[in-house]
């Protein structure tokens, strides 16, 4: 990801020049997608509240400060959605419904044990870094430059979390 | 952690974001249809200017998948005998050299079976019949004019019937089966892949444009020889030393020559290596892309992405190749991606295809024992499993053809089952 070009994109898309969104979209949805998957655990869920990230975050587009990492601005506008949906869910149903939801209806989709492991054991930068380097498949550079930091940092990350995850598997014998 | 790895790249589809996310957000927002820009992978984008029929593109890519390998063999240079078999090329891949040569090999035999494609599609546009036997029509027509094209249906004794006499589902599995036979020469053909690279000759096209010429030939599966040219400049993008290991990258930059048809390509290959003690993890990937201009802009039309892992943890080594074929539009968007798999096990070469068309997965086993013509081919297809033959036989004169063989339908299946999977990685 070249943060000019997309910093160029988001200036056009201000200009009103809608055929930006593409680029822009395609360049930063995954970091922000798991962020936000990170908090909700479920696909449905999460996949409302992507939508209304970026609608929201466009309609406000100008509250953004050009060169200031655009996704992490994003990810922080899922994160606050992400929260308030559970605040929201937990109001509707009176239990903690975080540990076991599928227990009280609250989650939609299930999925893949390993992701909900993951989800549970990991912090949330070492399961974006997995996420994005196995799942979306991203280099540990793009990756680095996604997240804003060094792909040394990306690759201790990513093999500390990839040993937590192997041993908890082993221990729940999946 | 190759297996954790492994667990979480294949389960991908059940966690991502669906692809009507971004259309939902462009509906909620007010955009337009007309209002696109697709970014393109080689971080460029294309602007999308009026809407382009969707079926016309799908039709498009069923005639190239329908007819890419059959007519092949025909508009390829040829001059060779059948050779012996001599294993997996891509154990071949040795250097960054040998990435962009397989590539350049690769893509340019999809490229050779579109043009065919094309031409023929060109034929069977002036045909008003298009019936169930459109296909062997034009496959019959094609060896009119060409002289060497020849598809048998049929079985045993009953192999010279016509392509009428057969059920419609043979007709279908071998249609099929030939919109991947153009993979299947790249692959299992004779011999290794040879190149010969020079400086760009002074007299050349490219002279001063391009600084290398290399002359890329291997053997199709009838003995033929193919050959490509490849004119490209070759750019070390960077070496970059970590605390644990390095990371060094290449680009190529070029035209790929086919036939009488020039492409562009671009080629990137990069390494990651890294370590610590008592482990050592490397990844290599290499992106060998093919493109078409549409509406003035270069657009992504046959992409080959191969990613080699390895990792060493105590005494054990794992690695994991994989090469990846992606069809686009000609909006740049994925029409169809085709996975290719090795494995060389008792003198027998066997080429794994998983072919995925949307939410569609088709799954192509091709064996080809050293020394023996014929390809026995066990695949599922629609669901569907089937087990035939396909017969490499050669014509007085000379020429090369397929032959397909339906009469054994007990093919063995193991192969495709679940437990198989870890199997084909090392």
């Amino acid at each position: 990801m070249n943060n000019g070009n997309l910093e160029q994109k988001i200036a056009q898309l201000l200009d009103g020049d809608n055929r930006a969104f593409d680029y822009i979209y395609e360049q930063t949805n995954r970091p922000v997608y798991f962020a936000i998957l990170y908090i909700v655990h479920d696909k449905m869920h999460a996949e409302d509240i992507l939508q209304e990230t970026y609608v929201r975050a466009i309609r406000s587009l100008q509250s953004y400060s050009p060169g200031t990492n655009f996704s992490a601005w994003l990810a922080r506008i899922g994160k606050n959605l992400a929260l308030n949906h559970l605040k929201r869910e937990r109001r509707e149903v009176a239990t903690d419904f975080s540990t076991d939801p599928h227990l009280y209806g609250s989650q939609e989709t299930n999925l893949p044990y390993i992701f909900d492991a993951a989800a549970r054991i990991l912090s949330e930068e070492e399961y974006k870094i997995i996420m994005l380097c196995h799942v979306s498949g991203y280099k540990r550079r793009e990756v680095a430059q996604m997240l804003g930091m060094p792909v040394a940092t990306v690759t201790w990350k990513n093999n500390e979390a990839l040993k937590k995850l192997r041993r908890t598997l082993q221990e729940e014998a999946v | 952690m190759k297996k954790i790895q492994k667990l979480l790249s294949e389960q991908a589809e059940k966690i991502l974001p669906d692809e009507r996310v971004k259309e939902n957000i462009r509906q909620e927002l007010g955009y337009r249809d007309t209002e696109r820009e697709f970014a393109l992978a080689n971080g460029g984008t294309a602007a999308h200017r009026g809407k382009r029929t969707l079926i016309a593109v799908v039709a498009a890519a069923l005639a190239i998948a329908l007819c890419l390998g059959i007519l092949l063999p025909l508009l390829l240079h040829r001059n060779g005998t059948p050779g012996n078999l001599s294993g997996n090329k891509f154990l071949q891949i040795e250097s960054t050299e040998d990435f962009y040569i397989y590539g350049a090999a690769s893509v340019g035999s999809l490229l050779a079976a579109s043009q065919a494609d094309q031409a023929s599609a060109a034929t069977m546009s002036q045909r008003s019949d298009v019936s169930a036997n459109a296909f062997s029509h034009a496959a019959g027509s094609s060896a009119a004019k060409t002289t060497s094209a020849k598809l048998v249906f049929g079985s045993g004794a009953a192999s010279s019937q016509s392509a009428a006499d057969n059920t419609e589902t043979e007709k279908e599995i071998a249609e099929t089966v030939n919109g991947y036979m153009a993979l299947i020469e790249n692959l299992l053909g004779n011999g290794s892949i040879d190149a010969q690279t020079t400086a760009t000759p002074a007299e050349n096209e490219y002279a001063g444009v391009y600084s290398y010429m290399t002359t890329i030939t291997y053997h199709d599966l009838t003995g033929g020889n193919v050959h490509y040219i490849l004119y490209y400049n070759k750019v070390l993008t960077g070496v970059e030393q970590e605390e644990d290991g390095k990371e060094e990258s290449y680009a190529i930059d070029g035209v790929l020559s086919v036939g009488s048809e020039a492409y562009i390509v671009r080629g990137e290959h990069e390494t990651e290596e890294e370590s610590e003690p008592g482990e050592t993890e490397s990844e290599s990937e290499l992106t060998f892309t093919a493109y078409r201009r549409v509406n003035g802009e270069e657009i992504p039309y046959i992409r080959m992405q191969q990613e080699i892992s390895s990792e060493q943890e105590d005494s054990e080594t794992e690695t994991e190749r994989k090469f990846v074929y992606t069809y686009y539009d000609e909006k740049g968007q994925t029409l169809q991606s085709t996975t290719a798999e090795y494995e060389e096990e008792d003198g027998e070469l066997e080429v794994l295809l998983t072919v995925q068309k949307g939410n569609e997965k088709d799954t192509l086993l091709f064996r080809r024992r050293s020394g023996n013509d014929a390809l026995r081919v066990t695949a599922r297809i629609a669901g569907r499993q089937y087990s035939f033959t396909v017969q490499i036989m050669r014509g007085a004169d000379g020429k090369g053809y397929y032959s397909y063989d339906f009469s054994d339908y007990h093919g063995n299946f193991d192969r495709f089952d679940e437990d198989d999977e870890d199997d084909r990685d090392d």
